[in-house]
């Protein structure tokens, strides 16, 4: 019996202990977070009580609407999450807001929202900054006198181009002068063309440049063009519809010298050459190669300045009003001008002595003459049987390009989860502009 | 780079140059664990099916020499050919159709897409755990195997074409894991996996194919460029590539590059899908409600750009049945009508709405719900390997997710992604009338009743909104002049082994 005691009694006492052993989350402790440039980010929180059910951390990067939701072990009375900068990228001057999820049963519990900003720290960047007008200039080493004078180049540049888009800055722009191509190719990260000399962040509302990329005039005239990027973004942004390429990047090159005539020749070569882009065509990216980028950027700079001759410049304005509030493109360029845009299309082609480019036609793909195994006669039905006979000759007839609609009608795709690829389609649509 | 070179054929020689194809590295070498497109498009070379599918889509007898359907059309009994191999000279029969069959359903196998074979008799039980004898996969003789079918299903013979449905070697049912090793593989497939060279990895002709080896001697799989593809195909350093829709744009105007650009149909869907396990998309007239509130011509035409056409039904318009139209409709007042009488008048009730997922769709989508609405969201990403696993725990009230057929019947993406049994069917909608209208249009015995009962299980999705179909994809793809037999440049149909240099 005394025995019996002795368990029962133990048996209480671990009960009792038991809640203190699996302690409950009772809210979040200190929150921290550190980061080194090009090593990784750091995030961790105290959880005193204990843990809860479930931990999240979410983070808010500057010039996004979506937080990034990162499931993390709750551990015991502290949690942790890196991200490797190393491997996943993060640009420079990039602001993040973070705070933490707790989930216990039904309950979700907030952390306080802090701030990390993760910068270019890398040893021997003493960086010093100065505020002119809306931008603020970072650089370092001796590069003093030349960083203000791109400071105020900017300044002047946002301020013409906010006129002619008929919208203000809706924030600072930071601009970081690096003196050494490797400092510079090393905050732009992989993926970077080895002929940029001066790149544009405008969700981060950021303009790295490279004092080596090129003359100081070039520089200069570079300088604004990127800056024309970020008030652009300011005057156009908006959820549904991510402004026509070719209207950005001629949009900057114009600005450069509030003119596009050093961009016609360019145009009237290819015009006689036949190698004139289609403007549907460099709606969503620019070509890779040079000849054809160069191109591209040529026929976009001498569309707006049409566009302005023709139709003055407040029809700038117009237009990218009308991307703001969600319209196509060819919505915004006919609110802007006033014609449809196949008659503005017609029109500037037309000034090159040129007609509207059309596709190349594919050549086509002849079908496969590779024997099948011997096949059934004919297909089995309910009922049937299908017995095995020599396949037939394959066919010689080449395939239509166009036909697709008529033979695709059976089509099988391997049933797979296609993962999540218009990520790489969004950044490739936001590409800086390459000096 | 050489923009301004042509891009001649390649020359030819008694079989072929080496193919070099940009196909990325596949995540496995196993048919059980297919985790992505571009592992159906590796397996698709490395193994052989009962049947498979030409450069049309159409199911061909492979492993199989014959088959007969039982009068009720439930039940398919194939033959093997004789003498069948695999790539190591093992000896392939019927019985390694039902092993490698019933090694997709042992849940112990935990395979990442078992339902494609759910629907034969006793799969779905097993896979929750039942007994493996309960699957009607019989194999009563080398050549012969039996399979009996829930219900009757015409496209049965496409779905033993597609790579969950591969067959495996004998090894593959125990610890030894070289067959499936990238220095040789072991399949029944047109290529044998044979080594890397660098970073691509090397496909040697098989010459046990049941086929015979096929022309192109050697492929080299490429899985990593120093640039971007298009570079690489313009430079002459791979023959196969596929492009995306934002280069595609201006490649068709290439005067060299042009040539060789090619589109494939859009047989993708991407879509939203609802938690309809608890509040409010527990209810169908709020799910509606969102659905309707949606104009996708519009939206999707302005956000996806050439990436994607609006869609108006989860099944891509290349697998409609006859008669099925584009029947999206936009209705903001029936919207709104449809909240009022849910209960969410105030719409602050419905709280903040989450919406996980990085498409394109998700900004315009959200703006739409909140301005038009009234109500407030909230956007949430994930790293791709998270996602996955958040939409089978705990799934957001709103995803999105894309997804392609598996097989060339609208069944296809209905069962994967919409029955009740379905582990893809994240937002866990449960619709006996979806069910069984479903079942009606598998087993209609003629065309015409099939389309129409199609028609009627689309109507449901439709009223009922489990998932609101956002967006069709399309592929780009540059193809080196000279290669012939890549019909459908699309995923699952990319069969090199039918793929020839033209002499």
């Amino acid at each position: 019996m005394r025995r019996l005691m002795q368990l029962a009694a133990i048996a209480v006492a671990l009960a009792l202990v038991a809640p203190a052993q699996v302690a409950a989350f009772s809210g979040f402790g200190t929150l921290t977070a550190s980061a080194t440039y090009g090593g990784e980010m750091r995030f961790t929180v105290q959880l005193p009580g204990g843990p809860p059910d479930q931990l999240e951390l979410l983070l808010r990067f500057a010039g996004s609407d979506s937080t990034v939701v990162a499931p993390v072990d709750p551990g015991s009375s502290s949690a942790e999450y890196v991200w490797d900068t190393a491997d996943r990228h993060l640009t420079p001057n990039t602001a993040i807001a973070y705070r933490w999820r707790a989930t216990s049963g039904e309950q979700v519990t907030l952390s306080p929202e802090k701030t990390l900003l993760y910068d270019d720290d890398r040893p021997g960047l003493d960086w010093h900054t100065a505020k002119i007008g809306a931008t603020t200039v970072h650089w370092y080493g001796g590069a003093e006198s030349q960083a203000r004078h791109f400071g105020s180049i900017s300044a002047d540049a946002a301020a013409a181009a906010e006129t002619l888009l008929g919208h203000d800055l809706v924030g600072p722009i930071d601009i970081f002068v690096y003196d050494s191509r490797d400092d510079f190719f090393g905050a732009l990260g992989p993926g970077a063309r080895e002929w940029t000399g001066a790149a544009t962040y405008p969700e981060l509302r950021t303009i790295f440049m490279w004092l080596g990329g090129g003359s100081s005039s070039y520089l200069e005239t570079t300088m604004t063009h990127e800056v024309t990027h970020v008030v652009f973004q300011d005057a156009t942004t908006n959820q549904f519809h991510d402004p026509a390429t070719w209207f950005n990047e001629g949009l900057a090159v114009w600005s450069e010298e509030h003119s596009a005539a050093d961009q016609e020749g360019n145009v009237r070569s290819a015009a006689s050459e036949g190698r004139l882009l289609a403007f549907g065509g460099i709606t969503e990216s620019f070509p890779i190669g040079d000849q054809a980028a160069r191109l591209a950027y040529s026929e976009g700079a001498t569309m707006v300045a049409m566009i302005i001759d023709k139709y003055g410049q407040d029809a700038i304005a117009a237009i990218a009003a009308a991307w703001r509030g969600g319209a196509g493109d060819d919505e915004a360029l006919e609110a802007g001008t006033g014609v449809p845009v196949d008659e503005l299309y017609d029109t500037y082609f037309a000034s090159f002595g040129a007609s509207v480019p059309t596709a190349v036609e594919p050549a086509p793909i002849l079908p496969s003459n590779v024997d099948k195994p011997p096949q059934p006669s004919a297909p089995a039905h309910a009922g049937e049987s299908a017995s095995a006979v020599p396949s037939a000759s394959p066919t010689q007839q080449p395939a239509h390009a166009d036909d697709n609609g008529a033979w695709i009608q059976a089509a099988i795709i391997a049933g797979i989860l296609v993962g999540v690829i218009v990520a790489v389609v969004a950044n490739r649509r936001r590409g800086s502009r390459s000096a | 780079m050489a923009l301004t070179s042509s891009l001649p054929a390649r020359p030819a020689s008694a079989a072929g140059p080496t193919l070099r194809y940009v196909g990325g590295d596949p995540g496995t070498l196993d048919p059980s664990f297919i985790g992505s497109a571009g592992d159906v498009e590796f397996l698709l070379q490395l193994y052989a099916g009962l049947t498979r599918l030409d450069e049309d889509g159409k199911p061909y007898a492979s492993l199989a020499e014959s088959w007969s359907i039982s009068g009720d059309g439930r039940t398919y009994t194939f033959t093997m050919r004789p003498g069948l191999t695999f790539s190591d000279g093992s000896p392939l029969d019927a019985s390694d159709v039902r092993r490698s069959w019933l090694r997709v359903l042992d849940p112990a196998t935990h395979s990442t897409a078992p339902d494609v074979l759910s629907i034969i008799e006793g799969a779905t039980e097993r896979l929750a755990g039942g007994p493996e004898d309960g699957v009607a996969i019989e194999a009563p003789d080398a050549r012969t195997l039996t399979v009996r079918l829930k219900h009757a299903a015409a496209y049965f013979t496409a779905i033993t074409a597609t790579p969950t449905a591969f067959v495996v070697p004998r090894s593959a049912s125990g610890s030894d894991d070289s067959w499936q090793s990238m220095d040789g593989s072991v399949g029944s497939g047109p290529y044998v996996a044979s080594g890397r060279d660098g970073t691509d990895i090397v496909l040697r002709a098989n010459d046990r194919y049941l086929a015979g080896p096929p022309p192109i001697a050697e492929i080299k799989w490429v899985t990593d460029l120093p640039g971007d593809g298009v570079t690489a195909f313009a430079d002459g350093d791979v023959d196969l590539v596929s492009v995306g829709s934002f280069d595609a744009g201006w490649i068709a105007y290439d005067k060299d590059l042009g040539t060789a650009l090619h589109r494939s149909a859009a047989l993708g869907i991407q879509y939203f899908g609802f938690d309809t396990t608890r509040p409010p998309f527990d209810d169908a007239r709020v799910r509606r409600a969102f659905a309707l509130a949606l104009d996708r011509p519009r939206l999707v035409t302005n956000a996806e750009g050439s990436s994607g056409t609006p869609a108006s039904s989860i099944v891509p318009p290349a697998l409609w049945p006859e008669g099925m139209e584009d029947d999206q409709v936009t209705d903001l007042a029936e919207a709104r009508s449809l909240l009022d009488a849910a209960g969410y008048t105030d719409r602050s009730r419905l709280g903040t709405i989450t919406i996980n997922g990085s498409g394109l769709g998700v900004g315009p989508a959200a703006s739409v719900w909140k301005d038009e609405l009234g109500v407030e969201t909230a956007i949430e990403t994930m790293q791709f390997r998270d996602y996955l696993q958040a939409l089978v725990v705990d799934p957001p009230q709103i995803f999105t997710i894309n997804w392609i057929a598996d097989y060339p019947s609208p069944y296809a993406l209905y069962s994967l992604l919409l029955l009740p049994e379905a582990t893809s069917n994240y937002g866990h909608w449960d619709d006996p009338e979806f069910v069984r209208l479903l079942e009606a249009a598998s087993s209609a015995e003629n065309d015409a009743e099939q389309a129409a009962a199609y028609r009627a299980v689309d109507a449901r999705v439709d009223s009922e909104a489990p998932i609101i179909p956002w967006a069709y994809g399309a592929g780009w793809w540059l193809v080196r002049p000279g290669l012939r037999g890549l019909g459908n440049l699309t995923t699952g149909l990319l069969d090199l082994g039918r793929v020839s240099w033209e002499q």
